[in-house]
């Protein structure tokens, strides 16, 4: 059986509507979900304060710093698991990247999943997100309750 | 639309179980996530004078829009739906909140 021309626009222009309105947008990847560009408003007075308090209140630390560059280290001793992220800022933007990951003592078999470390990479957009959204609510004129900041361990 | 922009802002963070933390946002929309259990939604929500609405924007596979029209979800998951109800129920609580101290 062949199709006219008509039929076959009529087809297509059907078969393309019912893919607009059926398929839902692009689905965020497993690092997508963490390293996707994160838009810093103008009331972040500090972007570089924001990322060490978000990063330190989970437990990662600080081993590198460079100009609009952050490295973090997150060992969890009962998964055996040590995983490291940079955060590269500026004044209008954060973007995290896990560098690596792998077992904290190689010795020993056990080790985190791949969606721990995905996980923990989550943990820390979030953290970055909540802190923006304090800002904001004091931006936008509400209150919020200061978080205790999270000592930092000197080396 | 101040008042629209904090209750959502503060909606965001008092929200009952997982809070939705900030995205970003521009004049009127507010971008928001919400991560729950290994899976995430973004949202996006415009305020003006007269409405709030919140509009489904992306999502992991595991809470992915099965059939989505004009940014509305029609067709999503048990969790979705479950806890959805919960943010909208947090902005028009701290709507009127904002509208009482103003």
């Amino acid at each position: 059986m062949t199709l006219s021309f008509s039929s076959f626009v009529r087809i297509a222009c059907l078969a393309l509507l019912l893919s607009i309105h059926t398929s839902a947008n692009a689905l965020i990847s497993e690092e997508s979900s963490y390293n996707g560009k994160i838009v810093v408003p103008p009331f972040v007075p500090d972007v570089r304060s924001l990322l060490i308090q978000s990063a330190t209140r989970h437990g990662w630390k600080v081993i590198d710093e460079k100009a609009g560059e952050l490295t973090f280290e997150l060992r969890h001793v009962k998964a055996n698991a040590l995983v490291v992220a940079k955060a590269a800022y500026s004044k209008t933007e954060i973007r995290l990247d896990k560098k690596s990951e792998g077992k904290l003592d190689a010795t020993v078999a056990a080790s985190a999943e791949a969606r721990t470390y995905q996980r923990w990479m989550i943990g820390l957009r979030r953290e970055i997100g909540l802190n923006l959204l304090l800002l904001a609510i004091k931006d936008a004129g509400g209150t919020v309750r200061e978080r205790t900041p999270v000592a930092v361990e000197a080396d | 639309m101040k008042q629209a922009r904090l209750a959502i802002l503060q909606g965001m963070l008092f929200n009952k179980g997982v809070r939705l933390t900030y995205e970003g946002e521009t004049a009127n929309t507010i971008s928001a996530r919400w991560d729950y259990r290994g899976g995430t939604v973004l949202f996006d929500i415009r305020y003006d004078e007269e409405k709030i609405q919140i509009f489904y924007k992306d999502a992991s596979e595991a809470y992915a829009c099965q059939r989505l029209q004009d940014g509305i979800c029609l067709d999503g998951t048990y969790v979705y739906y479950n806890y959805m109800p919960n943010f909208h129920k947090s902005i028009r609580i701290q709507l009127k909140k904002v509208r009482m101290q103003k």
